[in-house]
């Protein structure tokens, strides 16, 4: 490293760096912060993003069971070229649902696809669900009181909808 | 030191999952907010490609796509990775703090063609050993 600077602990160079940083106002970052949310309202942005979280959702779900490009590709019926370029986000490659869908289960997940409003979001929380069956002669004696059958419990719901922002972020249980 | 960790406007805490997504700063100035800023008003398309690895980055535990992320094969580099904006000019380092809050701190950027790659991990790579050093 360089020499230290009298005032600072960190190098001449580094200095440089940060003092050569524009100085941030409270004006820039509320600029970037719409700029970044704007970022949601261009279809073409928002569908390669997802398609590029899908790719790297299965790639990591591959790499926790130990599933090769090969092995998958042998699974899915397909040749490892073509799922090559399904993993490297070709153009080429028509990303249908049914597509993921496949893909998903067959290294053991599922897609969900929720519709939201543009001040939700979805937070997914890994717990047991218990279904609550209900005697089908129930439902015709009070259809108001009993929920449909097999109806997870409402504490036991797996995607939460929520609105505004969670001012800590939440880590997924594993 | 006086370090500060400064979140990226914009991002969603729904989009930070995994990881959480902040920039370095010194005295209100960061070298990665300040790239940001800048690249959202004159280098839009790789403005919108580094924040969508961003978003990414922030829900899985590593970014396989080496045309997103790469990682510096410089073993005096450890632990330093740079963001990329796909067919673009565009480069945000950072590296992962996993000891206490799970984070991805962006420090420096380049610009590709116009930069110098070795010495911006080396910057990155200097600044990660800082900032482990000066944590309590």
């Amino acid at each position: 490293m360089n020499n230290k600077s009298k005032d600072s602990a960190l190098p001449d160079d580094l200095l440089a760096l940060f003092q050569g940083a524009r100085k941030l106002t409270q004006a820039n970052l509320d600029k970037l912060a719409k700029a970044t949310e704007e970022l949601d309202q261009d279809p073409s942005f928002r569908a390669e993003y997802l398609k590029g979280l899908f790719v790297e959702h299965i790639q990591e779900a591959m790499e926790q069971k130990g599933i090769s490009q090969s092995e998958l590709a042998r699974r899915w019926g397909k040749s490892r070229q073509y799922l090559s370029r399904v993993l490297s986000e070709d153009r080429r490659v028509n990303f249908t649902i049914e597509t993921m869908v496949e893909l998903a289960g067959l290294v053991g997940r599922k897609i969900e696809v929720h519709m939201l409003n543009p001040d939700e979001n979805t937070h997914v929380l890994r717990c047991k669900v218990t279904p609550r069956r209900v005697s089908p002669l129930d439902r015709f004696k009070d259809p108001q009181s009993s929920p449909a059958p097999n109806v997870c419990h409402p504490e036991f719901q797996a995607t939460t909808r929520f609105k505004g922002r969670i001012d800590d972020a939440t880590r997924l249980s594993a | 030191m006086g370090f500060e960790l400064l979140e990226i406007p914009g991002l969603k805490a729904s989009e930070q999952t995994r990881w959480k997504i902040r920039a370095l700063a010194l005295d209100g100035r960061s070298p990665a907010l300040g790239a940001l800023l800048e690249w959202q008003e004159s280098e839009k398309a790789d403005f919108k490609k580094i924040m969508k690895v961003l978003r990414m980055l922030g829900q899985v535990p590593r970014v396989h796509d080496e045309k997103k992320v790469k990682k510096s094969s410089n073993p005096d580099h450890e632990g330093t990775y740079e963001a990329r904006a796909d067919k673009g000019h565009a480069r945000l380092m950072f590296f992962y703090c996993e000891e206490d809050e799970s984070l991805v701190i962006c420090t420096n950027h380049y610009w590709k063609g116009r930069g110098n790659q070795n010495m911006a991990f080396k910057q990155c790579s200097d600044l990660r050993t800082l900032y482990l050093k000066s944590r309590p």
